[in-house]
């Protein structure tokens, strides 16, 4: 058996260890470090090296640097020892870097999971113990690893610019962390979009559409970044230079763990809970908001007009991921159900985080509400309103509300009713959504068109079907107190009538018992963990929020 | 290649279980594959109409049917890739719906196509997986030399595995299948395609494989194909599975039709003339020098019945030189058995 005539022959691919004592040492180390890896990013990493498209990439950066120092020296000449030509060079790297990094590395990521699609291999993945999370990891950590590679070709070049002096170290290390966050982004939502399409046919036209994308998303960032490099330093060193980026890289954390978790979730199973970790990641992103908001009220007294782009931002926030969450399987899986909340207050708190329509629907709702409550509070507390009185901007928070229990509750009746009937996906139930708004909107439309020929008395009741357009009015204050009471009436009517029959759908959901777990699977579990302690109950009842944490130790 | 790693007695070879990832508690009382009253639609093709049966420890089971009748489609719902439209399947107890990951831990599954990746050799492409299993260190080495000597794919480890033959990207399949030591495989028609004496050594792995105590779920369209290395087998037609046992259960649960073939001296035209009176005589057929029929009857009652049949002829005053009889093929038990529909 070969096994025991050559144990050497198949422990290690590289022939390096033959030396002896310190190459044995440094491959036992390689290995050790190499064990806790990703195992699709050790793969990827071995294909990566013996792939001839990385090194044809990496070999024209680095031309591309050359050419770029040589003929920068030559064209500057011997003036180089005193014209800060750093800056001009900066810019020609910065695109050859962002290039590989905002268009090749995110790409790569997307065709190297619908790659696997195509040759049959995530079959094989899928009925290997990997979890999902360790797939988006890999993907995610090799197209890190190439960035890296990236990176340092280019590092010795980024440092001659900074001896050829006219960029200071801030600026430099601000571009190379927007390049990086933007390949790191752009990377995610390639792997997101190819999770999403599991059908070979429209993978095609999916990557030429990413490929534009990323494209577009290459000059928008080399813009928007020269754009940044061109500020004086006096602006670059202001506070609010430092608040703003901190705001946009807190939205850049909370979207890039919500699309995360979303992708992750696309390649799990479909009985297992994939909905409570994004609706987790969802608060996490709103409490970051209401963060930024409060912080934005109390500091400055100019925020005024900005107030109600706030209420508008959360609505349409929330109805978008309220319509993702209303189409999500109304089945409960046996799975999901092992575990449910328990107690009393375990369910009134934690139902909402476990999956199923009616539950995201209160979800949606109830977290739009706690964000308008909190802004209504803060407003209040700190006496800014711009320039609109206070009872108004309060009036419509409360109708866009409204707007947003209507629309959603009727889209979640439309959905429950469709899925008697047919089955619908989670995007058809999305769609169904989003056009219930469409037509809604579309009805003052095609009553003005009408009306030529009907003879209406008063249009703004058939104008309050349409949220924008209703809002628009109100904000702009064109309608007067009689037409803001029908508003308010029809509004507010509609949305408790819906609301109520949604509850009921929502009671029934969260009036599920918990299932016990069948009997193979605690054997299994005892003679996983045989010695382990009962864990001691928990008196807020069983956190849901939990079952994604253990639900991955399990796997 | 060498088949039998136990003429070594290497450690790995005499002890099954050196090879595993993890102890595994003892063996419960569930089967290791169990199938209930599965069904699967794809619109209104039933492609698996609720079938039901169960593989026990160590057994291999022969899952015959022609192409279209709904094997893949089982047999991916076995492995976690499909669901049931009702019903629901299990391994080693565990739901293959609500339980996926403790199934995924216990089973290996060999689709009915390769699944590679580029730029990878032999060796990498099952570390990969071994990896992808979670066998960590030491375990994952002893997998992987267990599982490339079982396979006999030592003297292949750094050829890149785009350029293997088709019989040996089939053992690497293989060997990528069970490099997790599952204790359930679920191979889809791993002999199609292969050459007869590739088909043979994936017969002796696939029998090596049930004395490792594992249960094999085995598919092809071609009975003669597995007949030898399967303990029972499922025949199964448009979706429903119409008969289990083992191959002489089936054969003699089909009425018994017996080709016989006579010669005699003389004029055959009035024994063709006597033979159609017969009763449970069909198919009767005449050339020069010999009659042939077909007599159906009772297993066990066929051979007195042949008897009766060759009496009665030379008490008819036929000179009969030769009457021979051949036994049913299997191919012929699964022409009966199966009516030849698809979908
Ligand atoms: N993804 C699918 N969509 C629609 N029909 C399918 C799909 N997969 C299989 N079928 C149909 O189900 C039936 C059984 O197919 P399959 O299980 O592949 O048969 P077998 O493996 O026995 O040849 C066939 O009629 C096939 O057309
Ligand atoms: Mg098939």
């Amino acid at each position: 058996m070969a096994i025991a005539s050559d144990p050497a022959a198949m422990t290690e691919p590289t022939p390096a260890r033959a030396e002896g004592g310190f190459w044995t040492r440094l491959d036992a180390l390689i290995s050790w470090l190499g064990e806790g890896l990703n195992p699709i990013l050790v793969k990827e990493t071995r294909q990566a090296l013996k792939s001839r498209q990385f090194t044809l990439w990496f070999v024209l950066l680095l031309v591309a640097c050359w050419i770029t120092t040589v003929g920068g020296v030559a064209l500057v000449g011997p003036s180089i020892y005193y014209v800060s030509a750093g800056g001009y060079l900066l810019r020609v790297y910065y695109a050859v870097l962002l290039l590989p990094l905002t268009v090749v590395i995110p790409f790569n990521a997307f065709r190297s999971l619908t790659a696997e699609q195509e040759e049959n291999t995530r079959d094989l993945l899928e009925v290997s113990t990997l979890t999902p999370w360790q797939v988006v990891n890999g993907k995610l950590g090799s197209a890190v690893l190439q960035m890296l590679m990236y990176l340092s070709a280019l590092a010795p070049c980024i440092a001659f610019t900074y001896l050829l002096r006219g960029v200071d170290l801030l600026t430099i290390g601000l571009l190379l962390l927007y390049a990086v966050l933007a390949s790191i982004g752009l990377s995610m939502i390639g792997l997101l979009l190819a999770a999403t399409n599991k059908q070979r046919r429209g993978q095609n036209f999916l990557a030429v559409v990413f490929a534009g994308g990323l494209f577009f998303a290459f000059s928008t960032i080399f813009a928007m970044s020269m754009a940044a490099m061109e500020l004086d330093p006096g602006e670059r060193s202001s506070p609010a230079f430092f608040w703003i980026h901190l705001g946009l890289l807190s939205l850049y954390a909370t979207t890039f763990g919500i699309v995360y978790v979303a992708t992750a979730g696309l390649c799990t199973f479909s009985s297992a809970n994939r909905s409570t970790p994004l609706r987790v990641a969802l608060v996490i992103q709103q409490a970051v908001f209401i963060a930024w908001c409060a912080g934005m009220i109390a500091t400055s007294p100019a925020v005024g007009d900005g107030l109600l782009a706030i209420v508008f931002t959360a609505s349409i926030y929330w109805f978008v991921a309220g319509a993702v969450l209303t189409s999500e399987p109304a089945e409960l899986s046996q799975r999901v159900r092992r575990r449910l909340p328990q107690s009393l207050v375990g369910r009134a708190l934690f139902s909402w985080f476990c999956p199923g329509p009616a539950s995201g629907y209160i979800f949606a709702i109830t977290n739009l509400g706690l964000v308008l409550l909190l802004w209504a509070g803060s407003i209040i507390w700190c006496r800014v309103t711009g320039s609109m009185p206070l009872a108004s901007a309060l009036f419509i928070a409360a109708v866009c509300w409204a707007y947003i229990v209507t629309f959603l509750g009727l889209g979640l009746l439309a959905i429950t009713a469709l899925r008697k009937v047919a089955t619908l996906t989670l995007l058809g139930g999305f769609l169904v959504q989003v056009l219930l708004v469409l037509a809604a909107s579309g009805v003052p439309l095609l009553v003005q068109v009408l009306s030529n020929r009907v003879r209406l008395g008063d249009a703004t009741l058939y104008e309050t079907t349409s949220p924008v357009l209703t809002v628009m009015r109100l904000t702009d204050g064109q309608l007067d107190a009689t037409e803001e009471y029908l508003v308010a009436g029809v509004v507010f009517s509609a949305a408790a009538s819906v609301l109520l029959v949604c509850l009921r759908l929502a009671g029934r959901e969260a009036g599920l018992r918990r299932v016990a777990k069948p009997q193979r699977v605690i054997e299994d579990d005892l003679s996983m963990a045989p010695a382990a302690q009962p864990v001691p109950t928990n008196p807020w009842g069983d956190l849901a929020v939990r079952t994604a944490r253990t639900e991955e130790r399990e796997g | 290649m060498n088949l039998s790693p136990s003429s070594n007695g290497g450690p790995v070879a005499s002890d099954p279980a050196a090879w595993t990832m993890s102890s595994r508690p003892a063996a419960t009382s569930a089967p290791p594959i169990e199938l209930r009253n599965l069904n699967r639609w794809f619109g209104t093709t039933h492609a698996v109409d609720d079938v039901t049966f169960t593989v026990g420890v160590g057994e291999v089971f022969g899952y015959i049917g022609p192409n279209g009748a709904g094997k893949t489609t089982s047999m991916r719902i076995l492995a976690t890739l499909d669901e049931p439209s009702s019903g629901d399947a299990f391994v080693d107890g565990f739901s293959v719906v609500e339980d996926p990951d403790r199934v995924r831990s216990r089973l290996g599954f060999m689709p009915d196509y390769y699944g590679t990746y580029q730029n990878v050799n032999v060796w990498e492409y099952l570390d990969f997986f071994a990896r992808a299993y979670g066998l960590r260190g030491t375990v994952r080495k002893r997998a992987l030399d267990f599982v490339m000597d079982f396979t006999g794919l030592d003297d292949l480890a750094r050829k890149p595995i785009d350029g293997l033959s088709k019989g040996m990207k089939q053992r690497l399949c293989l060997g990528r299948t069970m490099i997790h030591d599952p204790s359930v495989m679920v191979l889809d028609e791993p002999a199609a395609g292969l050459d007869p004496r590739a088909r043979i050594e994936l017969r002796e792995m696939i029998t090596r494989l049930a004395e490792l105590g594992k249960a094999v779920l085995i598919s092809s369209h071609i009975l003669t194909e597995l007949a030898e290395v399967c303990d029972r087998v499922g025949i199964i037609e448009l979706g429903r599975l119409v008969a289990v046992g083992t191959v002489e259960e089936i054969s003699s649960r089909v009425e018994q039709r017996i080709a016989v073939q006579v010669r005699l001296l003389g004029e055959v035209g009035p024994l063709v003339a006597w033979l159609q009176q017969q009763p449970e005589i069909e198919e009767v057929s005449a050339a020069e020098a010999h009659v042939r029929f077909v007599q159906s009857s009772e297993r066990e009652r066929s051979a007195e019945h042949l008897a009766d049949t060759l009496a009665g002829m030379i008490g008819a005053g036929f000179r009969v030189t030769e009457f021979s009889t051949k036994s049913k093929s299997l191919e012929d038990v699964f022409l009966h058995v199966t009516q030849g529909r698809v979908q």
